[in-house]
């Protein structure tokens, strides 16, 4: 889904930096995103394995619609999980105590902190970040877009996947509801004006 | 919004942000990188004897470096040459770095750090400025002095004889945390004789000095990518040149990318904040309420290092009197060295701190004449051609009394405010806990002035460059590094408005200095102003070149032009425009700290804040705030406004509810986001910005520069708000909930 992305400047701002290795690394990381894992992902996977020797399990994760297989600690959260080991960033580690919502991923229809979550008990349930999200006008992130919901963007992804959830569960939420439902989150850049205004415009257009 | 804002261009960088696809440094694919991370410092002060290294832990599965591996100058330099990269022998702060290690993975990196024990002899340490002014404890220089900027004008000492009425107060502002969400992060990897560094970041091109000097490699050996950038407010402008020297340290030593993201724990004990300031005012009126005099005396506590202090300290010291006029100031401002981590720049720079001082004096200044706070500043605000106590005059269609008068109209002000006096009278609105509720209205004028001052804009000597493709596009060359501003689409805006393309026809990216010039630092809201004015004067030249080869017509038909720019540069034409910085006024060289024509223009503010104060449990919530920015002409509204919101909300929190706690060695101990309560949507009121930027005068031809403005109102006006619904004035921030509530609280410290 990752290829509808319908940015108008991508493709001369790709085409201005064609060949340096940013660029490189966004194809990479959107392949990876796609099927699970890459070489370089693989090789970090086997240092680990090695390193961790003993006390590493294995364990099936079930992400966007993908069962992606992997050794890890018990200890390990969903968070480092998600961003070392399967290579899903769009999760994101900002306070890393489930005080900020910048990791917020669905589990089970369920807007959760995945760096207070553990990843073997995540298991069985249904991983969702916001790369599987509807990219296109009906979609949450649009809705985002359209109302200028972001400034550096860090806080973006846990904003974007808290709202999902609550318009999942509640699809025609009220202001009230809505600052209630966002109420995880922070954001330093201070943007939260476009972002209550984006999670009503998002309920609307969800329902057209 | 306005349909007009609706139709500018979208952000550039945006869509792949919401759909996480845009890589931040740690988004980056593993590519075998081994992870960096740093040995400090628990002490606030002394020798560090050695490093124990635990022989339990099998040290040939990791690398370290310690300041002997340093093949260049073990240093990191804003100003004075006084910081070292790594520990040179003496700790001076709690969290300087001793050593550094990399690992292939975190968790073995992890067992390494806490493999470390350094070994050291303490000294005493000194946290209060004042204490240090003794000298007692060295840390810098003879006195532990990093600078002292007097400014004087008129005879203020002697004025003060003649003045009905003279006013003293003293004022504290606190550090404050920047809390940018991604934290301080950095990759290194070698290439060819020299080192790629990638990472999060303001200033590109202080990278490239910074690893130059102290790997002692030439700087074309140094090629710096600025990413998405996580946030910055200024706490990325330095700090980064250490971080990314530690990275390529590591990277030369194992031969392998390296990797260090903070965690933010360690991002919040070891990076900087805002400084904090003790400020004394003191003012002589005439009974008819004119100022006659001040002395004003601002202390910085600068931290361990100089940093970026003196440049603090110079804008706060260019600002000190705010936008109002007297014929006799003395201002004695001065940067002190104590052993706390080094504090450095933050939205607003030296300004919150002295606006802070100055819209809450005044209120003192009115009670104490029993006149109206409003009108004893409409009666001294500056108008163009008053002299500032430095010198400079203020410019043309610089008029802070309309941005006032703006301010009053747009949020009622004299209304409400006799509203709630009526209503606090009576008071009978029971809140939830059964108490009174009391409201209160403030508002403070503030000001910033654009760019760097002139003397050190001067020397930056910043250049842009324009590029054309084959398709008759037109690239932006500039090293101005986004991180939420809104840069890339500022900057592009600009450039095909002085061009004549279509936005679309311009093409922008995060800066990379083996692309870009040094077009200077991204800080001191000196992007679209003064970068955006190189890129004007350099599309100016585009299109004179089009005019000479195609005729007048084809620059005024954006297609036309862009055929016209294609077929120049399939033509053979070199299609590279620059322009440089070059200041028209001769700028004092000797006056380094305070130039007399310390700034290009300067933008203006006011800022009203309406709180409810609970007065059984203290809590202050802040109801409604307007903003009214001067800040000439408004380049893209909807990032404006977004700038504003934003710099409302940090305001909001320095004001009331981000308290650093610090532990014994003097370092941050409230160092996580569940301890340091910034603003959450439920803190934020409704926040209305209004731009003074449609009028016919040249002021509004330009942009300002907007970036740190909204930072500087709402301190002073939540306080003032707060002063007239508790009848007791706060003099230091963060206003608490305690201080509410204690009948004999602090108000003079
Ligand atoms: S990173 Fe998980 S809540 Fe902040
Ligand atoms: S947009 Fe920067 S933290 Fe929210």
């Amino acid at each position: 889904m990752r290829d509808n992305v319908t940015d108008p400047n991508a493709a001369s701002r790709r085409d201005f930096l064609r060949g340096s290795s940013v660029a490189a690394a966004t194809a990479v990381l959107t392949q990876t995103a796609q099927v699970g894992m890459d070489e370089a992902a693989a090789e970090a996977l086997a240092t680990q394995q090695i390193s961790a020797q003993s006390g590493t399990i294995s364990v099936t994760l079930q992400v966007n619609g993908k069962a992606l297989k992997t050794e890890i600690e018990p200890r390990s959260t969903l968070l480092d999980v998600l961003r070392h080991r399967l290579d899903v960033t769009g999760p994101k580690r900002v306070c890393d105590r489930g005080s900020c919502g910048a990791c917020t991923v669905i589990l089970d229809g369920q807007a959760v902190y995945s760096c207070t979550t553990l990843a073997i008990s995540s298991q069985g349930k249904t991983i969702r970040t916001l790369e599987s999200f509807d990219t296109g006008e009906g979609g949450v992130p649009h809705a985002f877009h359209q109302n200028d919901g972001l400034m550096c963007g860090y806080c973006t992804p846990g904003f974007v996947t808290a709202c999902q959830a609550l318009l999942e569960k509640n699809p025609n939420p009220t202001l009230e509801e809505v600052k209630k439902g966002l109420d995880g989150n922070i954001c330093r850049c201070g943007t939260y004006v476009g972002v209550i205004q984006a999670a009503l415009d998002a309920a609307k257009a969800i329902k057209v | 919004m306005t349909q007009a804002d609706r139709n500018e261009p979208r952000r550039r960088n945006a869509s792949k942000l919401f759909y996480g696809t845009e890589p931040f440094v740690d988004d980056l694919p593993a590519q075998g990188d081994w992870h960096g991370g740093t040995v400090r410092s628990r002490i606030a002060h002394g020798r560090l004897i050695r490093l124990k290294f635990s022989p339990e832990f099998d040290w040939s599965q990791v690398v370290v470096v310690t300041a002997a591996d340093i093949p260049g100058k073990n240093l990191v330099v804003c100003h004075e040459e006084d910081q070292p990269s790594l520990c040179d022998g003496t700790i001076r702060h709690y969290g300087e770095p001793l050593a550094l290690i990399a690992a292939p993975d975190g968790e073995l990196l992890h067992k390494a750090l806490r493999a470390v024990e350094p070994v050291v002899e303490p000294l005493p340490a000194v946290f209060d400025p004042f204490e240090s002014l003794k000298g007692e404890t060295r840390i810098f220089g003879k006195d532990n002095l990093f600078l002292e900027i007097p400014i004087s004008k008129g005879h203020a000492a002697k004025q003060f004889a003649s003045c009905d009425v003279v006013v003293e107060t003293n004022h504290f502002t606190p550090a404050q945390e920047h809390a940018y969400l991604e934290t301080q992060g950095m990759r290194a990897t070698l290439e060819g004789n020299g080192v790629r560094i990638e990472g999060s970041m303001q200033c590109p091109y202080y990278l490239v000095a910074g690893v130059a000097r102290l790997l002692g490699i030439p700087e074309t050996d140094v090629r710096v990518s600025a990413m998405q950038t996580g946030g910055g407010f200024g706490g990325k402008e330095d700090f980064p040149t250490m971080l990314a020297g530690h990275a390529a340290l590591l990277a030369r030593k194992c031969g392998r990318p390296v990797r260090m993201i903070y965690s933010r724990s360690e991002d919040m004990a070891a990076t900087t904040k805002r400084h904090p300031a003790w400020i004394r005012r003191k003012t002589g009126l005439s009974r008819a309420g004119q100022f006659l005099a001040m002395e004003l005396d601002v202390v910085l506590d600068g931290g361990a290092y100089a940093t970026l202090s003196p440049f603090v300290l110079s804008r706060a010291a260019l600002h000190a009197v705010g936008p109002y006029r007297c014929d006799h100031v003395s201002i004695c401002a001065r940067a002190v060295a104590t052993n706390h981590p080094p504090n450095g720049g933050f939205r607003g720079f030296g300004c919150p701190q002295v606006h802070f001082a100055t819209e809450t004096h005044i209120e003192a200044c009115a009670e104490k004449l029993g006149v109206d706070p409003v009108e004893l500043r409409r009666m001294n605000l500056m108008k163009p051609g008053d002299a500032m106590p430095f010198g400079q005059l203020l410019g043309p269609g610089t008029y802070p009394g309309v941005v006032l008068d703006e301010a009053l109209h747009r949020s009622r002000f004299e209304e409400r405010r006799a509203e709630i006096e009526a209503k606090n009278r009576t008071s009978e609105r029971r809140t939830d806990s059964g108490d009174f509720e009391k409201r209160g209205i403030g508002l403070a004028m503030f000001m910033h002035g654009t760019g760097l001052n002139a003397y050190w804009e001067k020397s930056v000597r910043s250049r842009v460059r324009l590029a054309a493709t084959a398709e008759g596009q037109v690239c932006v060359l500039t090293a101005q590094a986004e991180f939420g501003q809104g840069t890339l689409t500022a900057l592009a805006k600009i450039a095909a408005e002085s061009i004549g393309l279509a936005d679309s026809d311009i093409l922008i990216d995060h800066p990379d200095t083996a692309l870009v010039p040094d077009s200077g630092p991204t800080v001191a809201s000196r992007t679209v102003s003064i970068v955006g004015s190189l890129i004007h004067e350099a599309a100016s030249r585009l299109r004179q070149h089009i005019e000479e080869r195609a005729g007048l017509a084809a620059i005024y038909d954006p297609r036309r032009l862009k055929a016209a720019i294609a077929s120049c540069v399939s033509g053979g034409d070199s299609m590279v425009f620059e322009a440089e910085y070059s200041p028209t006024d001769d700028t004092d060289d000797a006056n380094t700290w305070a130039p007399p024509n310390a700034y290009p223009a300067y933008a203006l503010g006011c800022c009203v804040a309406e709180v409810k104060i609970d007065t059984l449990t203290g809590e202050i919530g802040v109801v409604d705030v307007h903003m009214i920015c001067d800040a000439g002409a408004v380049v893209c509204h909807r990032l404006a406004t977004n700038q504003v919101f934003g710099g409302a909300v940090q305001g909001i929190g320095w004001a009331l509810t981000e308290k650093l706690a610090w532990n014994e060695s003097g370092g941050m101990r409230n160092a996580s986001l569940s301890d340091y309560a910034i603003p959450s949507a439920a803190d934020v009121p409704e926040i209305h910005a209004h731009f003074l930027d449609d009028q016919h005068s040249e002021r509004y031809r330009y942009p300002i520069g907007l970036g740190e403005l909204p930072m500087e109102g709402p301190g002073p006006a939540i306080a003032n708000a707060v002063a007239m619904a508790t009848g007791r004035r706060p003099r230091r921030l963060p206003i608490s909930p305690e201080w509410i509530v204690c009948s004999q609280g602090p108000e003079e410290s």
